[in-house]
């Protein structure tokens, strides 16, 4: 079977006064219908970049593809197509949500109707019905008066409503594939755990794909089926979710583990990753790991690991899957 | 070794004096003008006590919009209550005439969620740290100078980086600073108001690890307000759980996490994700919202998303008030006991 997304060799970056920075660098994922990848990675490792121009959103230039990049979606390379057709992808084939559901909300505009707008956007309906469709959404997405909160204003729902909202105005176009952008980080947990059992349950009942970008390994283990780990740009670990929080190949996501407090661990002191995220104009030589790694060794700041696989689907870039005695030491 | 290490963190709160109390702190927002109608005002605290120890983390947990900003305020003279009173180090912070007011000032720091928001994007670091050193008359010039690279030294920050502007610095780079500033007038006391929430994970636990060094090398008291009670559980000594602007349980951390008896509590507990994929939970997801704090019902404000099979009519008509249900633990539950015996 086709997957429903596969990015091969995609390389994104910024022109800046400083010259062109890549800040994505030939990054390979691919994506099943119905299915769940968790991205996970540092502050600017570039997931949002990577996020954005799976649609094109991105603002070229200053931001640049490089030619070699496919993105295809249902086997169709969307970069080969012109603005107009890509248009036709988004929102209704692809669909994002993003961390501050205020930006995505008009803040003048009854919820409703920015709802009603999306799906008028998408098929060839009257008005009514589409009124009809938002408020249909609204129930979807939990809501519990939904035929009030459709005349509400974004300012007169909690953080939580507003956030059920922009995903229900996501999935006006029915989307195929959900991309969301860190959906619960400015959320308590509670309301983090609400939104979570409802992408898990949306998921579930309409069969769509979700790429979930997130800082939290929590919420990975929550609602991922496979789990991405990105680093400066990289990929440097895939796999199927149990493989890699339980037996993380990369020491980068081994460090992160460790560094991640946990409700049932006490002690003030948190196993920190030395140093700070390198900057993308300047990335380190060889392994972009190396200068924060515990098991570094000469070969690592020479040459870069390329991505060397374990069983299928599993796979890390680093040189400790050639020599594993080292891990240890 | 979890209750050995309880029994001692209780033991050692025993022995620790009290360094700020509130009692029974009221804290009402009046509704805007009259063209919005006569609304009722925003209860944001409705009888808030509690007492931090010196040298302990008390956490201050809880929903958006519980109160725990506007608690942390009241504590730090930034905003007066309704009703109430707070005393630092034995002096009723409100009774006290403007000239004393600044001399305590010196004692406690706030340091804020966003440190973007907290800095002055046209002041240099090294200027941010030297300004309250200068206001408050404590050193100026060279020595002023000294003092700043200290204090740089002390947050893990190298020297040169006192000539970087805010935008120059990475936003754990941007902490430390505020968190050196915060330090320059060697305050005792230290409202931390979700430190490390914009931060990512490795960047946060450094953070952490300087917090809990700092606290150590200077006897620091900390009140920490933050919503991951990962960070809560590694960070502090004490725990109070906020709901709509009341305490609904407070006690030592390890107790209140291995065995919370409030089913508020209970339910914040099961919210939290774990990396662990194959620890099972029993998730208890809370459904609706909290009361609005412009009308906050009768009897328990946790009534109409409580969980816990003895929920009934004394509930709707009764608000419960705090009592001691183990050593050192307190809960405003009608039915504490029968939650902890359920486990
Ligand atoms: N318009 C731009 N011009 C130049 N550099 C940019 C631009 N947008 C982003 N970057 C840089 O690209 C890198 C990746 O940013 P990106 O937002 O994709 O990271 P991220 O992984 O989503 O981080 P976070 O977890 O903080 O959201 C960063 O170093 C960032 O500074
Ligand atoms: N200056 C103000 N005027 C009117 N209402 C206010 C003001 N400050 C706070 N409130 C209200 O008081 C209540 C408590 O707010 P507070 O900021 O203390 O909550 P919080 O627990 O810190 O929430 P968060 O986790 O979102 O920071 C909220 O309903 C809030 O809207
Ligand atoms: S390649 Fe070397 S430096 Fe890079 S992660 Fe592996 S062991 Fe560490
Ligand atoms: S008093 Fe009643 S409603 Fe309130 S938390 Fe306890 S059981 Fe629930
Ligand atoms: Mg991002
Ligand atoms: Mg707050």
């Amino acid at each position: 079977m086709n997957p429903l997304l596969s990015v091969r060799e995609l390389t994104v970056g910024f022109e800046t006064p400083k010259g062109p920075v890549r800040v994505v660098d030939g990054v390979s994922l691919e994506l099943a219908e119905g299915e769940t990848l968790g991205l996970v990675g540092e502050s600017g490792s570039g997931k949002s970049t990577l996020a954005l121009s799976l649609g094109r959103l991105l603002d070229e230039p200053p931001a640049f593809i490089d030619p070699g990049s496919r993105i295809e979606y249902a086997g169709v390379n969307l970069l080969a197509l012109d603005p107009e057709r890509l248009r036709t992808y988004r929102g209704k084939a692809i669909a994002w949500i993003f961390q501050d559901p205020a930006s995505s909300l008009d803040p003048v505009i009854k919820v409703g109707h920015q709802i009603a707008e999306a799906v008028c956007a998408h098929s060839d309906v009257g008005r009514k019905a589409a009124w009809n469709r938002a408020v249909e959404l609204l129930a979807l997405v939990g809501l519990n008066d939904p035929r009030d909160a459709a005349h509400c204003y974004p300012h007169q729902l909690s953080g939580g409503m507003r956030q059920r909202v922009a995903i229900a105005a996501a999935l006006a176009g029915e989307p195929k594939l959900l991309v969301a952008d860190e959906p619960t980080t400015a959320l308590d947990v509670t309301l983090q755990a609400q939104i979570l059992a409802l992408l898990g349950d949306l998921r579930e009942r309409l069969g769509m794909a979700l790429l979930l970008i997130t800082h939290d390994l929590g919420v990975v283990a929550d609602i991922a089926d496979r789990v991405a780990v990105m680093y400066a740009g990289r990929l440097v670990e895939e796999g199927g979710k149990e493989q890699v929080l339980k037996q993380p190949a990369h020491p980068y996501t081994e460090a992160l583990l460790r560094a991640t407090p946990r409700l049932h661990r006490t002690g003030p002191r948190l196993p920190a990753i030395p140093g700070a995220a390198p900057d993308p104009t300047s990335w380190p030589s060889g392994c972009r790991f190396h200068p924060r790694c515990r098991y570094a060794w000469d070969r690592c700041s020479s040459e870069e690991p390329s991505q060397l696989s374990g069983e299928t689907g599993r796979w890390v870039r680093c040189w400790l899957a050639t020599e594993p005695q080292r891990r240890r030491g | 070794m979890g209750e050995v290490l309880a029994g001692y963190r209780a033991t050692a709160a025993a022995r620790m004096t009290e360094l700020v109390r509130a009692e029974s702190l009221v804290k009402h927002f009046p509704s805007g003008g009259w063209l919005l109608g006569r609304r009722p005002p925003v209860r944001a605290l409705n009888g808030v006590t509690l007492s931090v120890l010196r040298g302990e983390t008390l956490a201050l947990v809880g929903e958006s919009g519980s109160g725990k900003t506007t608690l942390a305020r009241c504590l730090l003279r930034l905003t007066a209550p309704t009703a109430g009173r707070v005393v630092f180090d034995g002096i009723d912070l409100f009774s006290l005439p403007e000239p004393e007011i600044r001399k305590l000032r010196r004692r406690m720091q706030l340091v804020f969620q966003d440190p973007a928001a907290a800095l002055n994007p046209r002041m240099t670091a090294g200027a941010a740290i030297r300004e309250p050193l200068e206001a408050h008359g404590i050193s100026r010039g060279s020595e002023a100078k000294a003092r700043v690279s200290a204090l740089l030294a002390e947050v893990g920050l190298p020297p040169g980086l006192a000539e970087r502007f805010p935008h120059e610095l990475s936003g754990g780079q941007r902490q430390r600073v505020v968190i050196a500033r915060a330090l320059s007038l060697e305050p005792e006391f230290l409202v931390l108001d979700e430190p490390v929430s914009n931060l990512d994970v490795s960047v946060a636990a450094q953070i952490l690890n300087l917090l809990a060094d700092l606290q150590e090398k200077r006897g620091l008291t900390y009140l920490l307000i933050a919503h991951d009670l990962s960070v809560v559980r590694h960070m502090a000594s004490r725990v109070a759980v906020l709901y709509a602007g009341r305490i609904v349980e407070i006690g030592p951390c390890d107790e209140l996490y291995e065995r919370p008896l409030h089913p508020y509590t209970e339910a914040l507990l099961s919210a939290v994700p774990s990396p662990d994929p194959l620890q099972s939970k029993r998730r208890v997801i809370l459904g609706g919202e909290p009361p609005s704090p412009r009308r906050i019902p009768a009897g328990c404000p946790f009534y109409g998303r409580c969980h816990h099979t003895r929920r009934d009519d004394r509930c709707a008509g009764e608000l419960p008030v705090l009592r001691e249900v183990g050593s050192a633990h307190w809960s405003a539950c009608h039915y504490a006991e029968t939650l902890g015996a359920r486990r």
